[in-house]
């Protein structure tokens, strides 16, 4: 099982959860989140003041899922979250070693 | 007490959630009480008597409630042990929660005077079982103790801790505010003026201190709440009436228990003032209040503007008295059907308060928003702030009736009254589409591309006016943070002010994006009913073409662009082109229409193939590319004395395409050119660079030349940046040129020094 998680852009929350569904995948967690990578913030001017925003706001998607689509889930969301500009975001992927559905005590990918 | 704990199962199981179930359920209770001291009765030494206290006192026990017991006695401890144990060894037995006390009338007298718990438990108290006349004139004398003492347990009362607000949509239905605590006190208070035991507040209606309208309708609420508290208790809950419980509960009406709560809490304050006065105490700590300004009186005259925006100017301190205004009617003839309001529930969305409790913390947090510096701005930036505030008291006034689109049904409303709070009919216009456009922002904000110049400008539109923004602004944090804590974010302020700000310089006059987003769309209209639903990629062309590109053009010319667009997609290569010529605006000039695939210096490389034709470009509408496509419209006419003919524009298709292949030494030949056809005017090259939320424009005035503007734009990508569109005017030999750049990602350009070097670049040119 690989667990994957996707900081975007917050308008591309919605295109990213509808391909990961064409995928089958049954669910996601989402969180605002703020920060900064190579796009190190940005200024806004507003009337007469500027204002520089340090920590960029986006949207962090986690979804674990079998080994067996994990590629195709980074592909989802790589052509989903994509708009070519810089602050696009990032994919991590990562190992799980296990899973368990709490209700009915599930292990592994049966878990999903 | 087995029987006793079967019928107590079958009432709890059995019975509809209500007052008489509270009742039966202690009379069950009480019988068993009795049994068990009739049967300890041998074990009993000297006077004794079994006393119920609090709740149960007042004759009413939930599934969950403890038993509170007071077993007075004048024996010793030593003696009285056996009788103690007899009684509470099975009830503790049977699992019920059993609190108790074992005293002496003595002890319990300098109990009640140490311990106002004890002291109000023991104001409802009730004899079940023992020496029934001595119990009860110790309990009378602590009745009469607490008469010599009014006014300090009248003070304490007061300042009693109430939790929340009657107007949460999760209350406590105990101890918070008009919760049953409430009621308690009212009954604690007939005890105290009256000097004796009570278990109901009834005797205030003689001292003056409830009316009897208030006290039946008091009476009806207390039952409203009892019945629910029941029905929670029943299904294993506590105190609060949470929205699973609201959801899942089959006996209890939510608005009812809603309305109970406001109105119980509102009896309280009225019944207050009057015990105060009655007791001889100063009025209490809120002096607008005392001073008749906000009277909870019910039949006190309906408030002025004057005061509504008196008390919204004084921001959260006065939050409780415009509730109780609000729930009194006394704001229903400015803010019709806001008393309704008050109680109306609309769960959803992280919502606290009930819709008008959350209207009123908007009014008074609009103008008082949290210490962020875009906030400030906005404040700052207002002419007026009674605009904003009536727009708060009646944002969310269309979500009496349920159902979509309370932003739009709530417009017109909200322009009525404004006009009742004395605003003038264009103020009016203003509160309502601040009303109409609430959600707007954080809409947007979440899901818009904040970085997409369209988008922009497509909010811009629907706001329309500048002047719009800053309210909005203060509107928008002040709804979200009287929703609740979770709703106005670092993550979500951020957002807002950054859209804010973009919205700000598209409104601005400089760039009038209300203006391009209107004809915009009604170009974009048009040209969509002239071109047949079949040509799906001529359509698909005028969807996507940008607003600023469809504001200055008309319909026909848009649809001729598609038609161009869409052949040239058809059949593609990197380094085709298609090129359409008609007349142009003025004598002996031509509109040259140039579609081709996006590519690195393409503006550079157009304009200097026809400046190699033998064309002087006279004006430029340059627009990026669209779905990969550019599309730039010049004007020109002969750089020579010949006439420009077909052959002109033949030689321009075949010397634009060498250039598109790179096939075309585009520097050398104009370089050549310009020492054929000198300059036609001298002076100097002025450059100004300026800035605002989507890009940053170069504006650039030069005596013309050959070339000039393949020079200029071959400068911008020497710089690394794109010419994202571009306007070229040319009069009289001298051109004016705009290239509005962004850099190699289509971002705006911040950094000084790259905008500094690009004008180096661009003076050079000449």
């Amino acid at each position: 099982m690989k667990k994957i998680e996707a900081i975007i852009k917050p308008h591309k929350l919605d295109d990213v959860k509808e391909a990961l569904n064409a995928l089958g995948v049954a669910g996601m967690t989402v969180t605002d989140v703020r920060g900064y990578g190579r796009q190190k913030g940005h200024t806004e001017i507003y009337r007469g003041a500027e204002y520089t925003v340090d920590f960029v706001p986006k949207v962090k998607i986690e979804v674990v899922v079998d080994d067996a689509i994990a590629t195709s889930v980074e592909e989802a969301i790589l052509a989903a979250a994509r708009t070519e500009k810089i602050g696009d975001g990032k994919i991590f992927t990562i190992d799980v070693e296990a899973a368990v559905r709490i209700r009915t005590g599930e292990r592994g990918p049966d878990a999903l | 007490m087995r029987t006793y704990l079967a019928a107590r199962e079958a009432l709890i199981s059995s019975a509809t959630p209500s007052v008489e179930a509270a009742r039966a359920l202690a009379a069950l209770t009480d019988d068993a009480v009795r049994e068990l001291t009739r049967a300890a009765s041998s074990r009993s030494a000297g006077r004794v008597a079994v006393v119920a206290l609090g709740g149960w006192g007042s004759g009413a026990l939930l599934p969950s409630s403890d038993l509170d017991l007071l077993i007075l006695s004048n024996s010793s401890a030593d003696k009285l042990k056996p009788f103690v144990e007899a009684i509470l060894y099975p009830l503790w037995d049977a699992g019920l929660e059993v609190g108790h006390q074992v005293r002496s009338p003595r002890e319990q007298m300098r109990a009640l005077r140490d311990d106002l718990t004890t002291r109000t438990a023991s104001l409802t108290a009730r004899v079940l079982a023992g020496d029934a006349d001595w119990a009860e004139r110790a309990l009378a004398d602590g009745g009469a103790d607490a008469g010599k003492y009014t006014k300090s347990l009248l003070s304490e009362l007061h300042s009693r801790q109430r939790r929340g607000s009657p107007y949460l949509l999760e209350p406590d239905l105990k101890d918070g505010a008009g919760g049953r605590r409430d009621y308690d006190e009212l009954t604690w208070t007939a005890a105290i003026l009256g000097g004796s035991v009570c278990h109901d507040p009834s005797s205030l209606v003689a001292l003056g201190v409830l009316t009897e309208e208030e006290y039946a309708a008091l009476s009806l609420h207390a039952g409203t709440i009892t019945a629910a508290r029941f029905e929670i208790s029943r299904s294993g809950g506590g105190n609060l009436f949470s929205l699973d419980a609201a959801e899942s509960l089959c006996h209890a009406d939510n608005a009812a228990v809603q309305l109970a709560l406001a109105e119980t809490a509102l009896v309280l304050e009225r019944a207050r003032d009057r015990a105060v006065l009655l007791a001889g105490l100063p009025r209490g700590v809120d002096t607008r209040m005392a001073a008749g300004r906000i009277s909870s009186d019910a039949a006190a005259t309906p408030l002025a503007p004057a005061d509504v925006f008196s008390l919204l100017d004084d921001g959260e301190p006065s939050l409780p008295a415009l509730e109780i205004a609000a729930q009194s009617g006394r704001l229903d003839a400015l803010m019709p059907g806001m008393r309704e309001l008050m109680t109306t529930r609309r769960p959803g969305l992280g919502h606290l308060f009930t819709v008008g409790a959350h209207s009123l913390r908007s009014a008074v947090l609009c103008t008082h928003p949290p210490a962020e510096g875009a906030l400030i701005a906005s404040l700052e930036s207002l002419t007026t702030v009674r605009v904003l505030q009536v727009a708060a008291l009646a944002h969310d006034g269309a979500k009496a009736e349920p159902g979509p689109g309370h932003a739009e049904r709530g417009a017109g409303p909200a322009r009525a009254s404004a006009r009742r709070f004395g605003l003038s009919p264009e103020e009016a216009d203003d509160a309502a589409d601040l009303v109409r456009l609430h959600l707007l922002l954080p809409e947007s904000a979440t899901r818009a591309d904040l970085d997409d110049e369209d988008a922009i400008l497509s909010a811009a539109g629907l706001i329309g006016r500048r002047e719009l923004i800053a309210p909005l602004h203060l509107l928008t944090a002040a709804d979200s943070i009287a929703t609740g804590p979770a709703t106005w974010t670092a993550w979500m302020s951020t957002l807002v002010s950054a859209l804010v700000a973009r919205l700000d310089t598209a409104l601005s006059d400089e760039v009038d994006g209300a203006g391009i987003a209107s004809r915009a769309t009604t170009v974009r209209a048009q040209a969509l009913d002239l071109t047949p639903a079949t040509l799906d990629a001529q359509r698909a062309f005028i969807e996507v073409a940008p607003l600023r590109y469809l504001a200055t053009r008309t319909p026909e010319e848009v649809v001729n662009h598609a038609r161009l667009v869409a052949s040239l997609s058809a059949t593609a290569s990197a380094s085709d082109t298609h090129i359409s010529v008609a007349a142009g605006p003025a004598p002996d000039t031509h509109a040259v229409t140039v579609v081709a695939a996006d590519k690195p210096e393409l503006l550079a490389r157009i304009a200097g193939a026809m400046a190699l034709a033998g064309l002087d470009i006279l004006a430029v509408d340059a627009y990026g590319a669209i779905g990969g496509i550019a599309l730039d419209t010049f004007v020109v006419s002969s750089a020579t004395r010949r006439a420009v003919s077909t052959d002109t524009f033949a030689n321009l298709d075949r010397l634009l395409s060498a250039a598109l292949r790179d096939r075309l030494e585009l520097r050398t030949r104009l370089s050549e050119r310009r020492r054929h056809y000198p300059a036609s005017a001298s002076g100097p090259i002025t450059v100004r660079a300026s800035s605002d939320g989507f890009d940053t424009a170069v504006h650039i005035v030069a005596p013309d030349r050959p070339g000039l503007l393949h020079d200029l734009a071959a400068a911008v990508t020497a710089c690394n940046l794109n010419i994202r569109w571009a306007k070229v005017l040319t009069v009289d030999g001298v051109a004016k040129d705009t290239f509005h750049v962004v850099d190699s990602t289509g971002d705006r350009v911040d950094d000084d020094g790259v905008i500094g070097h690009l004008v180096m670049r661009l003076r050079e040119v000449h």
